[in-house]
């Protein structure tokens, strides 16, 4: 495979690294097969990741970025609410599109560069960041939404979202039950989801 | 030394060498001497330097599974009234929930992680899930049955949800930086409480 001449050396190398890991794993990705697909030599390589093992980190964290992005109609659809009913519903909506089972395969990609950057605190960092600026772009809205009493107002709001990233994150430990799927859980991570948000009242309307 | 025994300790020994240096630090020859046999032992009782690893990975992952279950399944047993489960599910959660089983979460985390370009790794996980579900499922449909937890609730999907959760403190705990666990951990504690037995209760 080749990529467009035009593409910078690093980049056509980090693109190629990147479908190398997704078709093959981490042991796919080999310095020789890399550069001459980029058309450059190993120095080129190195001096741009260091070694193979920096590669990989850069693939992986890229990974992780592609696979955690900000849906800016989402922030929008909050910051449009102007009721309590509203906003509930917008969050509703919200927590159903992310729990779609097209979503599971970004879900999947997560826990991939997850599991690899145990023994990576280089990795881990890059991830680190990326979540913050994606749980950043929510924080506003929440704000708006916590003055205005429309969920609970002792809730540490950063805190609240945190967890329920963990908690989207930890779903694809559910959908890797492909043969037998374990259907309905859906429901049970929504009704817990609303229930930290806005409390009991309204966990019991949606409950399963 | 028996044939099981010998594939027993070249598995032991992989499983350690994993633990230590992760699956780059597993080399047929080394795991071979240290055990005292010859590569083609290996190669018959693995196939290869792949299926080894997805053995000891297999193996790691349904360890760092099944910490403690024995404990929670006896006294699962013993309850006899809604208040008495309630508390032993809250006690358990005081374990479940803390940095006494960060390293079996991290330990799962990485397996499954290297699990993902691996089907046959994966399938084997998923199993090994599946197990430990199935032996809990029994008891829950008997809480159920008894009125102690929500009625319609789906046992094995709210136990296949619960796992989950618990694996994603993970994220948490390889991190240097991040929130208080505590407020991870209360929020958790109210997800698995409230949607087991009921959202009044919070």
């Amino acid at each position: 495979m080749t990529l467009e001449t035009t593409t910078p050396p690093r980049t056509a190398i980090l693109e190629l690294a990147i479908v190398a890991i997704e078709e093959g794993g981490e042991t796919a990705v080999r310095i020789n097969d890399l550069t001459d697909a980029a058309g450059v030599g190993p120095p080129l390589l190195y001096r741009a990741f260091g070694s193979r093992e920096g590669l990989v980190v850069a693939a992986q964290a890229e990974r992780y970025r592609r696979a955690l992005r900000v849906d800016q109609r989402q922030v929008a659809a909050l910051e449009a609410c102007e009721s309590a009913e509203q906003f509930r519903d917008a969050v509703c909506d919200l927590l159903d599109g992310v729990a779609v089972t097209s979503r599971a395969a970004v879900r999947r990609t997560r826990m991939h560069v997850l599991g690899t950057s145990i023994t990576r605190p280089e990795l881990l960092d890059a991830i680190h960041e990326i979540e913050e600026q994606y749980l950043a772009a929510f924080l506003p809205a929440l704000e708006r939404a916590q003055r205005l009493g429309w969920i609970l107002e002792d809730l540490d709001l950063w805190a609240w979202l945190t967890w329920q990233m963990s908690h989207v994150n930890s779903w694809a430990n559910i959908e890797l039950h492909d043969e037998r799927p374990v259907d309905g859980w859906r429901d049970i991570a929504r009704a817990a989801a609303l229930h930290s948000l806005f409390g009991a009242d309204i966990a019991t309307t949606v409950a399963p | 030394m028996t044939t099981l025994s010998v594939q027993d300790a070249i598995l032991e020994r992989a499983i350690e060498t994993i633990d230590a240096k992760g699956e780059a630090g597993i080399r047929v020859r080394d795991l071979v001497d240290a055990v005292g046999v010859t590569a083609p032992v290996l190669y018959r009782a693995f196939g290869s330097r792949e299926g080894l690893i997805i053995a000891a990975q297999t193996e790691r992952y349904r360890r760092a599974l099944y910490i403690a279950t024995d404990n929670f399944l006896g006294r699962l047993a013993l309850c006899t009234s809604p208040d008495e489960l309630r508390n032993h599910i809250d006690s358990v959660l005081d374990i479940v929930l803390s940095d006494q089983r960060a390293e079996q979460r991290r330990i799962r985390m990485n397996v499954m992680g290297s699990a993902i370009t691996r089907p046959e790794l994966l399938a084997s996980l998923v199993a090994a899930e599946d197990r430990l579900v199935e032996e809990l499922v029994p008891y829950f449909d008997r809480f159920q049955r008894n009125g102690w937890i929500r009625d319609g609730l789906d046992s094995r999907t709210w136990l296949h949800w619960y796992l989950a959760l618990v694996n994603a403190r993970a994220g948490l705990e390889v991190r240097t930086s991040g929130i208080d666990p505590r407020l991870w951990d209360a929020h958790s504690r109210l997800a698995i409480l409230t949607t087991l037995f009921g959202f009044e209760q919070g």
